[in-house]
């Protein structure tokens, strides 16, 4: 029992102290900002994968409600001169009501045609902050919000050191949130109108339900890292709708592999420190970076977390081989016959 | 399946548990359905038969609500409750539970994810405990032992095992099974049929689509014959699987002579 608990803890643990230690090893401005985008595209991309990944939709909608959690603070702050943190709660339920808006073509609608309209919905969302520059700023944005403060300490001393913190907590409760929830009978029930929606309402499972929850959770998320990004850049413009972000998004949920929670996590930070390294080439940062996730899908169709459960299965077979373990459910490691571990023992070479 | 509660035993006195009145589907002109009304007593095995095309899996779906319900004016009562109109989820909810005739789980969960998910607390009262004690029960009945082996790696029979384990694990009042015997080996059928009479013997009532005569003349008590979309024989296996019309339909014309 000790042991489970263990192996259930251990990979949160090192989790947080990696995070923790992170900013120790990257001190100046520009690294710290590199690791706090990879932080803001992790929190965004888990959120997506709930939807895009769990449930198998092609909800385009979600840069939709990390921009209306990103207007939605900033118009907040800026008008009513309310707390960024007050700003950042109301930011996930404004960015989960938009939610609603965005759910309602899933209704009707299955397979790519949920993408098309979920990405008209964040094209519309762009003409409504043009349409409404009384109070969005028009083109020009919401300019000059105020930092995020926590008692005495402002988050952008010591080289953001206050938003690399919140960001890394952000992290951390999005992975622990949505993996509790992949785990969970909401979860499984998502899987299981993903692979097959007949047998899944014959088998009592509510559609319209469990998607619209998956839905509204998966653009809170959002919505509050939209709220993160416009305090962080102290500016908020109609970017945030863009398809810059939907693009770089999905290539981080298919490097790192859909459905994978860390998969997620690191293809994020494989996507921003290579666009981070390959800034000053021009076009050859859109072409290497496309060049990697091609050759990657390509061997792996599952992502980089495919290739680790590839190479998680390799060693279980190794050990399985060794006598030292090898799980019997795990098929691959029990499809390795036993013959060749023998031929290895000292004795048959004599 | 040990605690499920038997039926009551005057079977004849008693009101249809599933009263089929009226029901039709029909596809732009063609009537896949026509007209089909039977009644289903508590705790029968009753037979569903009748040639390829002849609109058993189409009863089968507008039964069940899924994919679509039948055409208006049929009534579906189960209980003396219409259940027409409604969701699929929310029949399945009442108490009919179907399987397909292709043998369909969720491939992407292991064997014990795809029945807890089955087993949801609202479908079971809010009662997680109560839910994973059915999972194991249903499991057990069916003779599936590794519950954490993925659906998608499993044989064609404990597929079909599955199927069964993920329909039994809500307590169904009606069990609509859709040729469960299909390419099995004779030693494998006979084993469907054991656990067939084993969840039946629990007090699940079943309706059973078969080709195979065989299981549906050992299993059920009395059967329907559909040509057509219309119910062309009734009455018990023996009878009707001598009436001169059903052997027509299966045969074509000149098949009785």
């Amino acid at each position: 029992m000790a042991i489970r608990v263990l192996r259930l803890l251990l990979p949160w643990v090192v989790f947080a102290v990696v995070l923790a230690v992170l900013p120790g090893m990257f001190t100046s401005a520009h690294s710290r900002l590199v690791l706090i985008q990879a932080l803001l595209y992790g929190v965004l991309a888990v959120s997506w994968n709930l939807t895009l990944g769990l449930a198998g939709i092609f909800n385009f909608a979600q840069i939709a409600f990390f921009g209306v959690g990103a207007y939605s603070s900033a118009i907040l702050v800026d008008r009513t001169g309310m707390s960024p943190w007050l700003a950042m709660a109301l930011a996930a339920v404004s960015a989960a009501l938009s939610a609603c808006v965005a759910f309602l073509p899933v209704l009707r609608l299955r397979g790519i045609y949920v993408g098309l309209a979920t990405y008209v919905f964040s094209q519309l969302c762009i003409y409504l902050v043009l349409g409404q520059s009384d109070l969005t700023g028009g083109s020009n944005g919401i300019v000059g919000l105020p930092d995020m403060t926590l008692g005495p300490v402002n988050f952008y001393d010591h080289n953001r050191y206050g938003y690399y913190c919140l960001g890394a907590v952000l992290l951390f409760a999005v992975c622990a949130v949505f993996l509790a929830i992949s785990r969970s009978r909401f979860g499984l029930s998502l899987v299981a109108l993903r692979n097959n929606e007949q047998l899944a309402a014959s088998r009592g499972i509510r559609r319209t339900r469990q998607q619209f929850l998956a839905f509204v959770i998966g653009a809170a998320a959002a919505g509050v890292a939209g709220s993160y990004n416009a305090f962080l850049n102290s500016v908020v413009s109609t970017d945030v709708f863009g398809f810059g972000y939907l693009t770089i998004l999905l290539s981080m949920i298919f490097l790192g592999g859909r459905s994978s929670i860390p998969g997620t996590v690191v293809g994020a930070v494989v996507i921003t420190v290579l666009n981070d390294r390959l800034s000053g080439t021009g076009a050859w940062q859109q072409v290497v970076t496309s060049a990697i996730i091609l050759v990657v899908l390509w061997v792996f169709p599952e992502g980089l977390a495919g290739a680790g459960r590839l190479l998680w299965r390799r060693v279980a077979a190794m050990r399985g081989r060794d006598g030292t373990g090898g799980s019997p459910t795990d098929t691959t490691a029990a499809a390795v016959p036993l013959e060749p571990a023998a031929a290895h023992r000292p004795a048959d070479h004599a | 399946m040990g605690g499920v509660a038997a039926p009551p035993a005057d079977r004849d006195t008693e009101a249809p548990l599933l009263s089929v009145r009226g029901v039709s589907k029909t596809f732009g002109k063609l009537a896949a359905v026509r007209d089909v009304s039977f009644d289903v007593r508590s705790g029968e095995v009753f037979g569903l038969a009748g040639p390829n095309g002849a609109g058993k899996s189409t009863l089968f779906n507008v039964l069940t609500g899924v994919p679509f319900g039948p055409d208006p004016g049929g009534h579906v009562l189960l209980r003396g409750q219409d259940v027409v109109g409604r969701p699929g989820w929310s029949i399945t909810r009442a108490g009919l539970v179907r399987t397909f005739q292709t043998e369909a789980v969720f491939d992407d969960l292991s064997v014990l994810q795809n029945v807890r998910v089955c087993a949801s607390p609202s479908a079971l009262g809010r009662r997680g405990r109560v839910a994973e004690d059915r999972v194991r029960e249903a499991l057990e009945t069916v003779g599936l032992t590794d519950g954490d082996a993925p659906a998608k790696q499993l044989s064609l029979v404990d597929r079909k095992r599955l199927m069964i384990a993920t329909a039994i694990v809500s307590r169904p009042s009606v069990l609509l099974l859709d040729e469960p015997a299909a390419g099995l080996e004779p030693q494998d059928q006979d084993q469907l049929i054991d656990l067939l009479r084993t969840i039946n013997a629990a007090g699940v009532t079943i309706i059973l689509v078969e080709h195979v005569l065989r299981v549906l003349r050992t299993l059920c008590g009395r059967m329907i014959v559909l040509d057509a979309g219309a119910v062309i024989a009734g009455g018990a296996p023996e009878q009707v699987l001598a009436d001169p019309a059903v052997v027509q339909a299966y045969l074509g014309p000149g098949g009785a002579a």
